[in-house]
């Protein structure tokens, strides 16, 4: 069974205690009651203009397959957002060939199960929109910094563009020679050295690519394994 | 568990690299994140339950007691809470 978590869990005992008294005005329990009867609110400031927010079909030649080039029926469609495109073009100082991203042509698959590896860098930001460097918990009032930041997930796949092999270093030739991690510690180096100071990373994250398993299906060796007796296709 | 939980929850539990300017340190914490994650994800494919996930990840960080590593990161579970509502 999963564990039970309860958000709030210390304020929630100390408010108890209390045993319905009113709590101290100022107190850590007077500023939790507030909060729970809605006088104060968590607000969002980290708002994604909903322009950014639209998803664009990119392709990608996945790690998990071997492919014998880079052709159009062998890249698989995935997403991106225009907020990280954005970052991508504007802060990372990648390119989107380094990432293996292509844009989408004729042929390209279309593969629900497939969930390309992602690299996620976090910059720091100046945008005044954004929740203010000091301020203060909406939940109990008390004061603390906040560091102003801006994370992009930018998926990636295979590429010999500006990737050198993880092992020996050499620059990569052969797509079918580059995996994951090649592509990945070179687009890591390419972040941690960009030229523009303000542009580096305060820290970088990765997801690894997936083809999520097929759930509840039956393993099928033969022909014969599929019944399809009784099932009404017309 | 939908991919994009488990990337929310991953990126919960293992937390993103800080940049270093000593490269060889970053490079190596970077491998350690590599790993973490690689393993995280290969966990929940095994379709290991939650509880097998967190005694596994709790021997890996280090910690007999993940509720009090996770104190460390309730910000981003409380972003999870928001974004997804809360576990019964």
């Amino acid at each position: 069974m999963p564990r039970r978590r309860t958000r709030f869990k210390t304020l929630s005992r100390d408010l108890k205690k209390l045993q319905g008294r009113t709590p101290e005005a100022g107190s850590n329990e007077a500023n939790f009651l507030d909060f729970l009867t809605g006088k104060t609110n968590i607000q969002v400031f980290n708002k994604v203009p909903e322009g950014g927010k639209v998803r664009y079909r990119i392709s990608i030649l996945p790690f998990a397959l071997s492919p014998t080039g880079n052709t159009p029926d062998q890249r698989y469609k995935a997403a991106i957002t225009a907020y990280s495109f954005a970052g991508l073009k504007e802060r990372t100082g990648l390119t989107i060939a380094a990432c293996g991203i292509e844009f989408t042509v004729e042929g390209n698959k279309e593969n629900e199960l497939f969930y390309p590896a992602l690299i996620k860098p976090t910059y720091s930001s100046a945008a005044t929109n954004l929740r203010p460097a000091a301020t203060r918990s909406a939940v109990t009032n008390e004061s603390y910094t906040h560091e102003r930041t801006r994370t992009f997930s930018i998926p990636f796949g295979r590429t010999t563009t500006d990737v050198k092999d993880a092992q020996s270093g050499a620059a990569e030739t052969n797509i079918s020679d580059v995996d994951e991690l090649d592509v990945l510690r070179s687009l890591r180096q390419e972040l941690a050295t960009n030229q523009n100071e303000a542009n580096r990373p305060l820290t970088i994250g990765y997801e690894p690519e997936l083809f999520k398993p097929q759930v509840g299906a039956k393993d099928a060796t033969a022909e014969a394994d599929i019944i399809i007796t009784g099932i009404d296709t017309n | 568990m939908s991919i994009k939980i488990q990337r929310e929850i991953s990126q919960i539990l293992i937390e993103d690299v800080k940049f270093n300017l000593d490269e060889k340190s970053f490079e190596s914490e970077f491998e350690l994140h590599i790993i973490k994650k690689r393993m995280f994800h290969e966990l929940v494919e095994g379709e290991a339950n939650f509880e097998e996930i967190l005694e596994a990840l709790e021997s890996f960080v280090g910690t007999s007691n993940m509720d009090v590593y996770l104190i460390d990161v309730c910000p981003q579970l409380d972003r999870l809470c928001d974004l997804y509502g809360m576990p019964d």
